[in-house]
């Protein structure tokens, strides 16, 4: 590899905290894909939530405009609210059936 | 030092106000006084009053770049549409909570702040408040779902909502910060302005996919409608056809918005992608609704069949097609609703009646409901003089009228695929009864008219359609001219 290759792969810019969202993003989506534990799903919907804001973050810095820190600070309080009400869902479940397991929840199917 | 405070005009977020303040009062009662009547009470004159101040913004125009919230006709033809379904379900509900244990005083109020979510969601200029709407939707929505806490089922749809329904707004959110990342702007208008100067660059295509994933999800369409029949089923009924009737046509009408402003210029590598959505989801709808013996189930497979003739219109664009979908949506929204309100007002005690078989002979004991159900099934298949058949012919006027025969064909296919299970239904609740006739419950009087006059509204929409139409066409003139 070429010595300015390599510099400008050190420095860093830009391109590793939008590769840092995209890749928390994607971990997210695979974990919620593989994982069966209802609370462990809720986790990746939170790193799927939190690559986004990285990515909102970097955008935000690089056009020199503060729509996307605003939008960040909306979107870190929406996922507040999806847990808490997911929680309290997971509670509800819990109290019923106790099982976390998302594979078990299968009346309701064709 | 001077600050200059920004003007904000609380004339123009009116009939938003007025649902909040009543929800939260609505919410305020229940916790001191636990009336459930009162509670009611002061939801449904929430959505009165909040149904005239709409009224009052019929002609009005604030445009997209005036005000967050903006008012047009599309904004009000919509808002107007949410309010009735809101009260409509109300209505509906009132038997229905006492009998299967539903805490209504949160129950209303949640009603309320989802049509709040849907009624900004139309409203939204930009891409903040258009997600935060959605939120405010969605979340309620889950609470709504699994407001019968005993019930098993109740439970596990709520569930399988909650972890579809925030993967799809995390989706969402990537889209959006892929789309700003792009445009460097988060309001509609300017992102439309950025979009229309030349080829697209590759992370606003992959934006708009993923936002595309996210609201996909939200209106339930094939591939990403594999939630909706199992939350469709398990939800309480009144739920199920609020669902279908006001969170579906609230996503769609953004979705179609969307894609008529900022969205335009881009709409054009998304054409063929949005076909196939359209087609697949129609044919998959309706093949699986064939196959299903629980009602329930089945009107959420036709439903999923819906978005895909209404995706017709996202496929199609253009003011005939626009017109031809808030006609649609409109129709849609009244259908669905009743459908699931005759569902949810021919229980048997706290049992549901979901089962195909137990529809046998039942226009006998309960004519007013099987007769809306009737008139619902019919329109939902398209049958003439009824409601759905003057949106289906609009909508795939509109197709033929673009170029689009295939999509249209392919639609008329798929309605006559439908008639098959719908006609089923039908036949069998005016089968000739074996047997004793069974004991028939009392439901109360306000839902029952509440559902006659829905259908009656199907039956005279499809004969005498001018007035909707005229008022559809005077709206999208409207919105029409450059924004």
């Amino acid at each position: 590899m070429q010595p300015e290759v390599i510099q400008s792969l050190l420095q860093i810019g830009p391109t590793h905290y939008l590769v840092l969202g995209a890749t928390l993003f994607s971990l997210g989506v695979l974990g919620f894909l593989v994982r069966s534990n209802i609370i462990v799903l809720l986790m990746c919907i939170e790193l799927m939530i939190n690559g986004a804001g990285i990515t909102f973050i970097t955008f935000c810095r690089q056009l020199g405009s503060l729509e996307g820190q605003v939008f960040v600070l909306f979107a870190m309080v929406v996922a507040a609210v999806e847990i808490a009400v997911g929680l309290s869902i997971v509670v509800l479940v819990f109290r019923n059936r106790s099982t976390l397991d998302a594979d078990k929840m299968e009346v309701l199917k064709w | 030092m001077e600050i200059a405070l920004p003007i904000v005009n609380l004339g123009t977020i009116l009939p938003q106000l007025i649902v909040v303040t009543f929800a939260v009062a609505a919410l305020l009662i229940d916790a001191f006084y636990r009336n459930v009547l009162s509670v009611f009470i002061v939801s449904f004159l929430g959505l009165l009053l909040a149904l005239c101040a709409v009224y009052s913004q019929y002609g009005v125009a604030v445009p997209y770049e005036e005000s967050m919230v903006a008012i047009n006709g599309y904004t009000v033809f919509f808002n107007a549409i949410f309010i009735l379904v809101a009260a409509a379900t109300m209505f509906i509900s009132l038997g229905y909570v006492d009998l299967t244990g539903v805490d209504g005083g949160k129950y209303y109020p949640l009603i309320l702040l989802a049509t709040l979510g849907m009624m900004l969601l139309v409203s939204s200029r930009d891409l903040l408040l258009m997600f935060l709407a959605i939120e405010l939707l969605s979340v309620s929505s889950y609470v709504l779902v699994a407001s019968q806490q005993e019930r098993w089922v109740s439970n596990e749809a709520a569930i399988k909502y909650m972890l579809t329904g925030a993967f799809a707004s995390a989706f969402l959110l990537f889209g959006i910060a892929l789309v700003y990342g792009a445009t460097g702007a988060i309001d509609f208008v300017t992102i439309g302005r950025k979009l229309s100067g030349g080829q697209a660059l590759l992370h606003v295509q992959v934006g708009i996919a993923m936002m595309l994933v996210g609201l996909g999800f939200k209106v339930a369409m094939v591939p990403f409608h594999m939630w909706a029949p199992d939350v469709y089923e398990g939800a309480p009924t009144p739920i199920s056809g609020f669902l279908s009737a006001g969170s579906k046509v609230a996503v769609f009408a953004l979705l179609l918005r969307l894609f008529t402003d900022p969205f335009s210029v881009p709409h054009v590598d998304w054409v063929s992608a949005l076909w196939w959505i359209s087609v697949l989801s129609m044919t998959v709808g309706n093949v699986s609704a064939l196959l299903q013996t629980n009602v329930k189930r089945m009107l959420a497979y036709s439903s999923i069949a819906h978005v895909g003739y209404m995706l017709v219109a996202v496929v199609v664009l253009g003011e005939r097609a626009m017109e031809a979908a808030l006609l649609y949506m409109a129709v849609y929204a009244t259908t669905g609703l009743a459908a699931f309100g005759c569902v949810a007002y021919l229980s048997k005690g706290s049992e549901e009646r979901v089962n195909m078989q137990d529809y046998t002979a039942l226009a006998y004991s309960y004519p007013i409901q099987s007769a809306v159900l009737s008139v619902c099934l019919l329109s939902l298949a398209g049958i003439p003089l009824t409601a759905g058949f003057i949106g289906k012919f609009y909508l795939f006027g509109a197709a033929v009228n673009s170029g689009f025969i295939g999509l249209a064909i392919i639609g008329v296919l798929n309605s006559a695929v439908s008639l098959y299970y719908y006609l089923g239904l039908l036949l069998r609740m005016y089968a000739m009864p074996e047997g004793a006739a069974e004991v028939v419950m009392s439901h109360p009087m306000a839902g029952r008219l509440v559902l006659a006059v829905l259908g009656i509204t199907i039956l005279v929409l499809g004969v005498y359609p001018s007035p909707l139409l005229g008022v559809i066409k005077e709206v999208v003139a409207a919105i029409a001219s450059p924004v």
